[in-house]
């Protein structure tokens, strides 16, 4: 689990943040979360997505602690609103927006840019993507559920 | 499920204020530089993958700024082989008529400052000098009309001496006579040349076109045109006073003509 983390991270930090021109650049990481947890997946999401966010923390020089709590927060969010509105596939993309708006918000206060609204919508139309494709794939492989590739839900 | 989240935020609230403390924060700097390393080595990958992504990303640019410099290309082409033709004819023409054929020469523009006129000797100064190669004797021109020679050169100044300096003087030709009529050019203060000892038999007439012939300078610069024909004062040969056709001291950048390159 740690290694996984680790890889997460090292990916996110070395690979992602030179191809992703708007900071921060956890963003995949919040996509990858909200996606998962969007599928249902709960427990061990929380925990994963806390240690992500610690060890980013750690590479950077942001408050020790902040990235795990912001990620843990809007991931938990997310499971309170499905909770209430069910799986709402309009809910998941207008979340995965607001929630990568509010991430953006936080690490570059005071400042704000259009590009933020940019990269929000980015995010939000790559947890879509996530939730379609990847994490369908690796559910099907991985904890050999049945692969669904459209969740019934479109 | 509750109770794990609220236990997460707990936790990550604790570590947001633990992490202002300094036992914490010598504790992740000491992590931090354990996973240097690590770190480096996927910084490195990123940049690796990123140049690849950009390379495949820009093919198709690459392509069409590719297929425009072919167009401008053969466009050149076509341009290049029409002046050679040219110039073979102008080599053609001048070895037909005797002249020299032309030289290439490299020239420099020089701002011009100042302006000194004292003993009939005009001069003015020019704002370059031997940094820039500028030598004495160098011909100084605008457009395809004389201005005057340099004089004194220092490092970074000039002095130019105008045509109608009266220490001024270079061989010439009437490039409109029938005779292609020769002779020397001499500056006469304040603003004309004249072109002295005409054999009476040479057909110049007024408003020809007066270059220099190449002797000793570049052929075919302007100098003026005849505005008076007069006799001399020994009533046999006669002497042509010549008008600018440039107002000199309206310029404000001039060309020195460094050197030549012969074709």
């Amino acid at each position: 689990m740690l290694v996984l983390i680790l890889v997460l991270v090292l990916f996110q930090v070395g690979v992602l943040s030179n191809l992703f021109a708007f900071w921060p650049s956890l963003n995949l990481i919040l996509a990858v979360f909200l996606a998962l947890r969007f599928r249902g997946h709960s427990g061990g999401v929380l925990g994963l997505v806390f240690c992500v966010g610690l060890l980013w923390d750690l590479f950077l020089y942001t408050p020790f602690g902040l990235s795990g709590l912001l990620l843990v927060l809007l991931v938990s969010l997310l499971g309170f609103a499905l909770r209430f509105a069910g799986f709402n596939r309009a809910l998941f993309f207008i979340f995965s927006f607001g929630a990568s708006l509010f991430w953006r918000g936080v690490f570059g206060f005071p400042h704000f840019t259009t590009l933020y609204l940019v990269g929000a919508l980015e995010d939000s139309v790559l947890s879509v993507v996530l939730l379609l494709t990847l994490i369908p794939i690796w559910e099907k492989f991985f904890i050999h559920k049945d692969l669904q590739l459209t969740l019934g839900i479109w | 499920m509750i109770n794990r989240e609220v236990r997460y935020i707990f936790l990550g609230l604790v570590l947001v204020v633990l992490g202002q403390t300094s036992p914490l924060n010598s504790l992740r700097r000491q992590v931090r530089s354990l996973m240097g390393p690590l770190l480096f080595g996927a910084q490195r990958i990123g940049g690796i993958v990123e140049e690849q992504l950009s390379f495949y990303s820009s093919l198709g640019s690459l392509y069409r700024e590719n297929q425009k410099l072919s167009s401008e290309l053969i466009t050149l082409r076509s341009e290049v082989t029409e002046l050679s033709e040219i110039r073979r004819e102008n080599e053609l023409y001048r070895n037909q008529l005797g002249l020299p054929l032309s030289k290439q020469w490299r020239i420099l523009p020089v701002e011009l400052s100042g302006y000194e006129d004292f003993d009939n000797k005009s001069y003015m100064t020019l704002k370059r000098g031997e940094h820039d190669g500028i030598k004495p004797e160098m011909l100084v021109v605008y457009q395809n009309f004389l201005i005057g020679e340099v004089t004194v050169s220092d490092r970074n100044m000039s002095q130019l001496r105008l045509i109608f300096s009266s220490d001024f003087h270079i061989p010439v030709l009437d490039m409109d006579s029938p005779d292609r009529s020769r002779g020397v050019a001499r500056g006469l203060p304040p603003d004309r040349l004249v072109m002295t000892k005409i054999l009476p038999e040479e057909r110049m007439a007024v408003g020809d076109v007066i270059v220099t012939s190449g002797e000793g300078a570049p052929s075919g610069l302007v100098l003026g045109r005849v505005e008076v024909l007069a006799k001399e004062e020994d009533g046999i040969l006669r002497r042509a006073i010549l008008k600018p056709e440039v107002s000199i001291n309206r310029l404000e950048t001039v060309f020195v003509l460094l050197d030549e390159k012969s074709n």
